[in-house]
């Protein structure tokens, strides 16, 4: 078992692994892990021809692993695949990932990860709704301490897939957050100013922590005593600052100040 | 590090050190009085954090450390002390991760 490339997901991810290596002609298995679950790509003469990811195979398996931002990759040599799972040219499996992965975009600034719960609606605006049977699967799977990650586990379903159900049924009104009412309404009484700067703010914060950003970012500021709407960059600087210590993962803290020190900056 | 009121900075690691100042500032030729700093700085069991902030009369001397890497960012009392510091934490990440 021959090893000879290796690295890290946070440096170069999956798309990328997969166009070096076809580009070597390479064949082989590409391991893939994110710490809890792993994957396998097989090449042939640099073409994809297998790749499973837990219960997922082919190209779905490849949009699973394409979604994983951390963790590890290694590539051994010469070690094929008794079966064949895809057939696409490498260019139109990297062009599919790629919408796959403007799509989960989207799903992220809706649904922060994979453990986030939600719970039932109890008040259904729309009188008739019609629903997909993998959307009645995973709806009937939702009790509101299950996360998505579970969910997609007891369906048999991708993590990602998962997501983009979950995504239709919150924006359809059959879902809401599973976080206790009292809280829910307090944060629904947290309304930030509208401006660029907590625009940014609140987005790479909720990054970093998931829906309860605005009322971390309205809780510290009133600590701190610093006006949200002041045009003062040592304020911003300090308040951005005191937000990234609240975030308890150094990596993610790392990139939220990562991108709000390049946001205060561009305007300094 | 391009922030308005930044000197320049001097980077320790292990024995060697790179000193990115003016000519003519007066921590340019200091080598030899940094060396202590840095040994007494880089003792974990003295500091209680990674960033330590020395207010001097006409300067500000802000020190990042990670393991046996210490950067060392000089500039004048009215920068913007907050973004001093989350640029200084993100660059000793990166050079930090680098060596490992």
């Amino acid at each position: 078992m021959r090893q000879d490339i290796s690295g890290e997901l946070d440096n170069t991810r999956c798309p990328e692994i997969i166009k070096i290596l076809s580009l070597g002609k390479r064949s082989g298995r590409l391991y893939l892990t994110n710490g809890v679950e792993t994957g396998n790509i097989y090449f042939s003469d640099g073409e994809v021809i297998h790749a499973q990811c837990g219960a997922l195979n082919g190209v779905k398996a490849i949009y699973e692993l394409a979604v994983w931002t951390s963790g590890e990759y290694r590539f051994f040599v010469d070690e094929p695949s008794d079966v064949q799972t895809i057939s696409m040219r490498v260019d139109d499996i990297l062009s599919e990932t790629t919408t796959h992965l403007r799509q989960m975009d989207k799903i992220t600034s809706l649904i922060p990860s994979s453990a986030a719960l939600y719970a039932l609606e109890p008040e259904i605006k729309d009188k008739e709704i019609q629903l997909k049977s993998i959307q009645w699967k995973v709806l009937a799977s939702v009790d509101g301490k299950r996360s998505i990650a579970d969910v997609a586990e007891i369906c048999s379903f991708g993590v990602s897939d998962t997501m983009k159900i979950f995504y239709t049924l919150l924006k359809i009104g059959v879902l809401r957050d599973a976080a206790p009412q009292d809280t829910r309404m307090d944060r629904r009484l947290i309304k930030l100013p509208e401006t660029e700067f907590i625009n940014s703010l609140k987005e790479a914060l909720t990054k970093a922590l998931g829906p309860v950003a605005p009322f971390i970012i309205s809780e510290t500021a009133d600590e701190l005593n610093i006006d949200l709407l002041s045009d003062n960059t040592d304020q911003k600087a300090y308040l951005i600052e005191t937000l990234s210590n609240k975030i308890p993962e150094e990596k993610m803290s790392l990139k939220f100040l990562d991108s709000m020190t390049d946001w205060l900056k561009s305007e300094v | 590090m391009q922030i308005s009121g930044v000197h320049g900075y001097i980077v320790v690691q292990g024995k060697s050190m790179q000193i990115k100042l003016p000519s003519k500032h007066k921590f340019s030729g200091a080598r030899d009085r940094l060396w202590p700093l840095y040994k007494a700085l880089t003792d974990g069991d003295q500091r209680p954090g990674n960033t330590v902030e020395i207010f001097l009369d006409d300067m500000l001397i802000t020190v990042f450390l990670a393991g046996t890497t210490m950067l060392m960012v000089l500039s004048s009392l009215l920068v913007n002390h907050a973004l001093l510091r989350m640029t200084g934490k993100l660059i000793i990440a990166n050079m930090n991760k680098e060596k490992q």
